[in-house]
């Protein structure tokens, strides 16, 4: 008796499972988007991936989203990356992503309803199936936030409003040297000017380089790394993959020649700690035998170019005048090796690897609280 | 490239049993007394084994009692104070300072290189790297310690070893006698590199030590030619100055070998590569292949002509 149930059971395994492969062999199931999901797979896949980011964002320590100038950056960002499929704050959804399967979600929803953390995390990660991709490199996460707290903003944010901060860079300043070609401008426009402002100057995020007056061969080196994808950032890495050498060398030439920004609109100096300063500055100019720190200036100035002759490696950044926060991060990223990098950037694990957060906190004040046009 | 620094042929020593200092001499010496009585304590030891398996008969139990405490007692504890009083006979010696005149040398280890400094008489010191001389027939007195990590401090043919502890200075006398080249090696695990942290110890008549002494005195001989030039012009743009000092020019770095006179020096990275142009080349553009650990970037993008001209300036500086 109970052996005729186990076989019949048997048999009937087999039959489903033969049933099943010849479904996936026939190709009869539709794997075509215009269909859509039934609303019962739509709503099951839903609710698993909303169970799903909800436990495993768990842990992510979410750090204080209102630094200067984050929503604004966050907004360039996400013109870049995540603009195509989700459209802009107050429009509708762009005509190509609404043919997806599932659809990029009313992003109006998502900020009022998820998380920061889960925000985070979905950007971090992307969606399987779901055609959210991963943040283009898992080594910088830190990129990441300024895009969540945009998010935040979203549904305060008008049309308008949004393109202001994206392009309002773009066309401000009419002193900008337009020496260079009108083609390298407008690619400076499109491109670069929504962080980077079109004269270098930066949108007042601490994030963000200030890119006036960098030696030349560094920013080619850099934008060249970052095409090659061998610097890491999910917001370079897409900006330069369609960059030619011509456009490379012509933007490198562009931001080289821009003069740096005058001391009044630096990331105000009085907030840069004084004592830390001079604790760089000594690091900075002696470095330190005890603590295997060889001197910075050695390298990246100020004071490097006091004999003609003797000029730093051209590939070699200047560092003053660039944010704190900027160049702290730098630091910490060549520390645990998720900076990459030009040709040359290994040079500096060895030197990163010795230092300490004290360290790098007073070597960024230090260097922040220089002037670019001394170093000039 | 050649891993062996010196050809078969003149393998500079660094053995404790290949003397040629009154330090190691009398270690030496005290080996060897060692290994004699040894051998006939040995030779006893067996021969009464022998003696006791092949005896036929019962053993006399009076006569037995006495080999036992005899042999398994009284004699150790005469023979190890013997050989105590012996070894401490020594100590006097070997332990005194050098006398007062001698020529005085800092040696400090880092990882995984030596800073050699020695005193002048004028109260300067001489700083080179890597490579120390010494006048024969001559105390000199050693004060060592270290940078980082423990590190000891052993030339096997010149004497014994002595530790180098951060922040604490250590002595040892050495008196070498006979003029020649010598390995000295780092006798303390100390990290990835600890086998490839060694020196060369070169041993000179006193008129030529002098002589040495003074030209490690001058400040580095300027670039001749276009290509020295523009090798010192690399040396100094790619930032090699953070961390080398060459005495005479900008370059003023602290953390690493002094580059003065290192064109003259026997070999690169501590001991490691005999000094040719080529293992040059090699050394900077792959420091870590050839020494894991090393604090020194690798220099690994540099164009032909630039590293051409940097081991040409380098190798000129003598």
């Amino acid at each position: 008796m109970k052996k005729r149930h186990v076989k019949r059971l048997v048999l009937a395994a087999a039959a489903l499972a033969l049933l099943g492969v010849g479904v996936l062999v026939s190709g009869i199931v539709p794997v075509k988007a215009s269909g859509g999901h039934w609303a019962v797979t739509r709503w099951v896949l839903d609710f698993a991936s909303d169970r799903s980011v909800s436990l495993h964002s768990r842990g992510v320590d979410t750090p204080p989203l209102d630094e200067p100038g984050i929503v604004r950056l966050g907004a360039a960002i996400y013109e870049t990356n995540c603009r195509f499929c989700h459209g802009e704050p107050g429009g509708g959804r762009p005509p190509v992503a609404g043919g997806m399967t599932p659809k990029p979600p009313n992003l109006l929803t998502a900020a009022r309803q998820k998380e920061p953390r889960e925000l985070f995390y979905i950007v971090k990660h992307g969606i399987k199936f779901a055609g959210m991709p991963a943040w283009p490199t898992q080594q910088r996460e830190q990129e990441i936030w300024p895009v969540v707290a945009f998010l935040q903003q979203w549904p305060e944010t008008s049309t308008a409003e949004y393109r202001q901060m994206v392009h309002g860079r773009a066309d401000a300043p009419a002193d900008v040297s337009v020496d260079g070609f009108a083609a390298t401008i407008d690619l400076v426009r499109r491109r670069c000017a929504a962080c980077h402002g079109v004269d270098g100057h930066g949108i007042g995020s601490p994030r963000v380089p200030i890119l006036a007056g960098q030696r030349e061969a560094y920013l080619r080196q850099a934008l060249l790394a970052y095409r090659e994808q061998d610097r890491h950032s999910g917001v370079m890495m897409p900006v330069a993959y369609w960059l030619s050498d011509a456009q490379i060398a012509a933007l490198a030439a562009h931001y080289s020649s821009q003069p740096p920004p005058p001391e009044s609109s630096q990331e105000s100096l009085a907030r840069i700690d004084r004592g830390l300063q001079s604790e760089g500055r000594r690091w900075a100019h002696q470095g330190d035998v005890a603590a295997k720190i060889p001197a910075c200036v050695a390298c990246h100035g100020p004071g490097e170019h006091s004999d003609k002759a003797h000029q730093a490696e051209p590939h070699y950044p200047r560092l003053a005048g660039q944010p704190q926060q900027y160049l702290q991060n730098q630091l910490r990223l060549f520390a645990e090796r998720n900076r990459g990098g030009g040709p040359d950037a290994s040079l500096m694990h060895e030197v990163a690897d010795n230092l300490d957060e004290d360290h790098r906190a007073a070597l960024a004040a230090y260097y922040a609280s220089l002037s670019a046009k001394d170093e000039k | 490239m050649n891993l062996n620094p010196f050809g078969m042929n003149s393998l500079p020593s660094q053995s404790a049993l290949e003397t040629a200092g009154s330090g190691a001499a009398q270690i030496a010496q005290l080996f060897y007394v060692m290994v004699a009585g040894a051998v006939v304590i040995w030779a006893v030891v067996i021969g009464l084994a022998v003696y006791a398996l092949w005896r036929p008969g019962r053993h006399d139990p009076r006569s037995t009692r006495l080999l036992v405490i005899g042999g398994g007692a009284v004699m150790p504890t005469v023979v190890l104070t013997g050989l105590l009083f012996y070894g401490l006979s020594f100590l006097p010696e070997l332990q005194r300072p050098a006398p007062e005149g001698s020529q005085v040398i800092d040696v400090s280890g880092a990882r995984f290189w030596w800073r050699v400094a020695y005193r002048l008489p004028d109260g300067r010191s001489v700083e080179a790297a890597n490579e120390i001389h010494l006048p024969a027939g001559e105390a000199v007195e050693f004060k060592l310690t270290s940078e980082d990590v423990i590190h000891s401090f052993w030339i096997p043919s010149l004497g014994g070893k002595v530790d180098m502890i951060p922040s604490r200075e250590n002595r040892l006398k050495l008196h070498p006698q006979v003029p020649g080249r010598y390995r000295g090696v780092c006798a303390e695990f100390c990290g990835a590199s600890h086998a490839h942290m060694a020196f060369d110890v070169v041993v000179h008549p006193r008129e030529r030590f002098d002589r040495v002494l003074a030209e490690l005195a001058q400040p580095a001989t300027p670039p001749e030619d276009p290509q020295t030039r523009a090798g010192q012009a690399a040396f100094l743009s790619l930032g090699c100055g953070a961390c080398h000092q060459i005495r005479g020019t900008q370059a003023a770095g602290r953390l690493g070998p002094d580059l003065t006179h290192f064109g003259s020096r026997l070999s690169i990275g501590a001991g490691e590569l005999r000094n040719t142009p080529e293992n040059l080349r090699h050394w900077i553009t792959r420091t870590h292949d050839i020494k894991p650990g090393v604090e020194m970037p690798a220099f690994e993008n540099l164009e032909a002509d630039e590293l051409e001209a940097l081991v040409a300036y380098l190798e000129h500086l003598r």
